[in-house]
């Protein structure tokens, strides 16, 4: 496409991309490069030294709970799924986003309410602290909004007459969905299933607060291996692995999807959610429905409970004891909500600034250069977030050594959160900006003026959408931030981990106010950006 | 007055504006018509100052204009699918060349109003361009090509996403509006009803080049070539006639007379019209033309005779 007259120059383009290629290469590539050399440097046999730090076990047992979390979470997924593309009710949109609640929060709330509902201390009174059952469960939990929102979205395009039509053929209801219905949804439920899977294979908080000693996936043997043992080679050999893992997966996803692109023409919702009638769908919807959300407010709710009931009446007890000095930190656990918050500012700022710049080689710049950039851009999404922070770890001592600076925390949390900051500036720069550019151009506005008038108050508001994901990101990150968190400035993850780390219940209630107030911050964040969303039309 | 000297202009490769000559009087409005991928848009866009060219002038009242950057031209454009900035309202919208030229607010504030006025929206100056339905934004981007008073304002399919009953009537409003203002105005379009409703000079463009320009009345009576005529919809391009080789030969269908003339024929098919009727007749030759005729119809399978009035029979050029 030419850009003739309302572009900005090439030149300019080239100085953008300075600042996102020196930050991915300063604090990505660097990192996982010195891992690599770790993990070759020590001398001996790679395999023999990936025995001897267990890893089989190791590998066995994360693909073995990932592959069962995600089977789990699509059989519970499903159904509801179905619910929400197939029928019309009352309040469709307000339970879509509750149930879609756990899976914005950060993992140490989830673990947390767990813990209030069936931990050692739950008010169920049946301990499932350290039983594989309860990682299972958490993981469901945590995932199951991504089976009802991916294959959710693709069931509303599969219109019903199909279904209709192979009843009039003579198939039973069940035969018809299981022949017509299930196949279409198959690309759904691939690209939901790799997703989940993904999720669950680098999962980290859940597994080291859940299964205590117990279970290792590889990303709690990384730490394990680097912060308890301090075996540098060793954690390094995992990443290695973990990388490797995370790669095959996004391989095959993507190969799926070139190979199996599924064309419907076919589809045309013309009105398919319909109110559930007769009694057998009006229960089935309910029954549905009433599960799912109590599934997912349970816990939630219970941690809310169980923080404000300290020594069997309710109080605010624990709230109040969070500002005063602890044995457990240098300073009183209540800065770390202050600490969260400032981290989290500052990862949002960084991450516009790169993530903006980034966007902006990627929608206006011309050749296969910008097409490789926004590929590199997305690396760190598939790396996990324990081997973000043992990179950190390793290499951030050179040039200078920013192991010793605060920076460290949100540079860290901002390249987590640059991905989706690009993805959520670069459609608007691509799509409307151009044409809207040259209308600009013929009212009589120069290059830099209509940039000005449309690009920036446009963009502004995708960027704001990404600023506000990368302070959500920010504020929930616990797998990187547990290897760079210095003592004195813990962040809340940090802080309620290390509560709930420690025995007794005024460690446990300090951990359940915490995670309550975490829970509350994420929630508002995170609501203030489907606000603007819906409003922006992003 | 506009003119536009062997413009050409390559994509790489592709020639997608072929030696270009057009030239547009002072408060006329010209049409360009031609398929999709005949250059139109290119052309439009060239005018514009948005595509570079290759080769040629652009020049307005005789100054050369071929290098000057798009917001320096002061020419107006209205966009297909109108391009309405999403952040601003009907006002900022309407109001934003103004504000470029320097304006005092005061002053776009009565520009708006005046233009709005024009075109029937006074009093919705503060909408947002989303609550706005199809017909009113085409209104609005019209009001902002208007409002900075370009001299020389071009449309690009400006009415083609709206369905057929508004566009008819925007057509007119429009028609009557350029007239009024005497503005000197370029229009693209594919369809035919719209140029030959709008325009006093019609450009037909095909692979990048001017297939015939001239008034409607005479790009319609006289149609250059036999790809002309075909882009037109004549159904009756033929090289003989009753073994006679008369050829090409474009018989316009209302020349053609029922029941009255000397050579027979038999009905093969009718097509309703409205106010005529499309008859198709087959000669003894085997030859089939399409007759408008009015009035009462010989069902299909009869035999009848038909005359030709020699006026409506035009020579075409056989190149093409």
């Amino acid at each position: 496409m030419d850009r003739h007259g309302t572009a900005l120059s090439a030149r300019s383009l080239s100085w953008a991309a300075v600042v996102p290629t020196v930050f991915l290469a300063w604090f990505f590539l660097y990192p996982v490069g010195r891992i690599l050399w770790i993990s070759l440097s020590g001398g001996g046999n790679p395999i023999d030294l990936l025995t001897s730090v267990g890893l089989w076990d190791v590998v066995a047992f994360t693909v073995g709970q990932a592959l069962a979390s995600t089977m789990l979470t699509l059989l519970i997924g499903l159904p509801v799924a179905g619910v929400f593309a197939r029928f019309q009710f009352r309040f469709k949109r307000t339970l879509k986003a509750l149930i879609t609640i756990p899976f914005v929060l950060p993992t140490v709330v989830v673990a947390s309410a767990f813990l209030s509902l069936v931990g050692p201390r739950g008010v169920v009174g049946v301990n499932l602290e350290g039983t594989l059952a309860l990682i299972l469960i958490a993981h469901v939990f945590y995932n199951v909004a991504v089976v009802v929102r991916v294959v959710g979205a693709l069931w509303e395009t599969v219109d019903p007459r199909m279904e209709e039509a192979a009843t009039m053929l003579g198939a039973s209801r069940f035969t018809a969905f299981r022949s017509v219905t299930l196949p279409l949804l198959r690309p759904g439920l691939l690209a939901a299933a790799s997703l989940v899977f993904l999720f669950t294979f680098t999962s980290f908080g859940v597994v080291l607060i859940l299964g205590g000693l117990a279970f290792e996936t590889l990303e709690v043997a990384i730490y394990n291996r680097a912060i308890q043992a301090f075996d540098l080679q060793g954690a390094a050999l995992l990443s290695l692995v973990q990388l490797l893992g995370v790669g095959l997966t996004l391989g095959w996803y993507a190969h799926y999807q070139r190979s199996h692109a599924v064309q419907r023409s076919l589809s045309a919702p013309v009105q398919a959610a319909k109110p559930p009638t007769g009694l057998r769908e009006q229960l089935w919807v309910r029954l549905t429905l009433g599960l799912i959300v109590a599934f997912t407010v349970t816990p939630l709710l219970m941690l809310v409970a169980r923080s404000l009931r300290a020594g069997g009446e309710y109080s605010l007890t624990f709230y109040r004891r969070l500002a005063e000095r602890d044995t457990a930190f240098a300073v009183p656990p209540a800065e770390a909500i202050g600490n969260s918050m400032r981290f989290a500012f500052a990862a949002a700022v960084i991450a516009v600034v790169v993530g903006g710049l980034a966007a902006a080689v990627v929608a206006y710049g011309r050749g296969p250069s910008s097409r490789w950039f926004d590929a590199v851009l997305m690396l760190p999404l598939g790396t996990s977030a324990v081997t973000v922070g043992f990179g950190f770890l390793v290499a951030l001592d050179r040039p200078i050594d920013l192991r010793a600076s605060i920076w460290i925390i949100p540079i860290a949390h901002a390249l987590v959160a640059v991905p989706f900051v690009v993805r959520s500036a670069v459609p608007v720069m691509m799509t409307v900006q151009h044409r809207l550019r040259e209308a600009a151009a013929m009212l009589g506005a120069s290059p830099l003026r209509a940039f000005r008038e449309i690009d920036l108050p446009l963009v502004a508001r995708a960027l704001m959408v990404g600023a506000a994901f990368a302070f959500a990101i920010s504020l929930g990150e616990f797998g990187a931030t547990a290897f760079i968190v210095r003592p004195d400035n813990p962040t809340l993850p940090i802080a309620i981990e290390r509560f709930l780390s420690r025995p007794g219940e005024v460690n446990f209630g300090q951990a359940m106010a915490m995670a309550s107030i975490l829970m509350v911050i994420t929630a508002v964040s995170i609501g203030l950006i489907d606000h603007r969303r819906g409003r922006g039309g992003f | 007055m506009l003119t536009v000297d062997r413009l050409t202009v390559r994509f790489g490769k592709l020639t997608a504006l072929d030696d270009v000559s057009i030239s547009l009087p002072a408060g006329s409005i010209s049409a360009v018509l031609g398929p999709s991928g005949s250059g139109k848009t290119t052309l439009l866009r060239a005018i514009a100052g948005l595509q570079p060219v290759t080769a040629g002038t652009i020049s307005w009242d005789g100054e050369d204009v071929t290098g000057v950057p798009p917001h320096l031209r002061n020419f107006g454009l209205m966009f297909q699918d109108y391009a309405l900035f999403p952040h601003r309202t009907v006002a900022g919208n309407v109001g934003f060349g103004l504000r470029m030229r320097g304006d005092d607010a005061a002053d776009i504030s009565a520009r708006v109003s005046e233009v709005l006025d024009w075109v029937g929206l006074d009093g919705f100056q503060s909408r947002g361009i989303a609550t706005l339905s199809g017909g009113e934004q085409q209104r609005v981007a019209l009001a902002r090509a208007l409002a900075p008073s370009p001299e020389f304002l071009m449309l690009d399919e400006p009415v083609g996403s709206l369905d057929r009953q508004l566009r008819t009537r925007l057509i007119d409003e429009l028609r009557s509006l350029l007239r009024e203002r005497r503005i000197t105005a370029l229009y693209v379009t594919h369809d035919q009803d719209e140029a030959l409703a709008l325009a006093d000079q019609l450009i037909v463009m095909r692979n990048g080049a001017i297939a015939q320009a001239g008034s409607p009345t005479d790009v319609w009576r006289q149609p250059r070539d036999r790809w002309v005529a075909g882009f037109l919809g004549f159904e009756n391009v033929l090289d003989e006639l009753e073994g006679v080789s008369v050829g090409p030969v474009v018989i316009h269908a209302d020349a053609i007379t029922l029941g009255n003339g000397t050579r027979p024929a038999t009905i093969v098919a009718q097509r309703f019209h409205g106010s005529t009727v499309a008859v198709t007749v087959q000669l003894e030759s085997g030859v089939a033309l399409e007759a408008h005729v009015r009035g009462a119809i010989p069902p299909v399978g009869e035999a009848t005779t038909i005359a030709i009035d020699p006026t409506g029979v035009v020579p075409l050029e056989t190149l093409g």
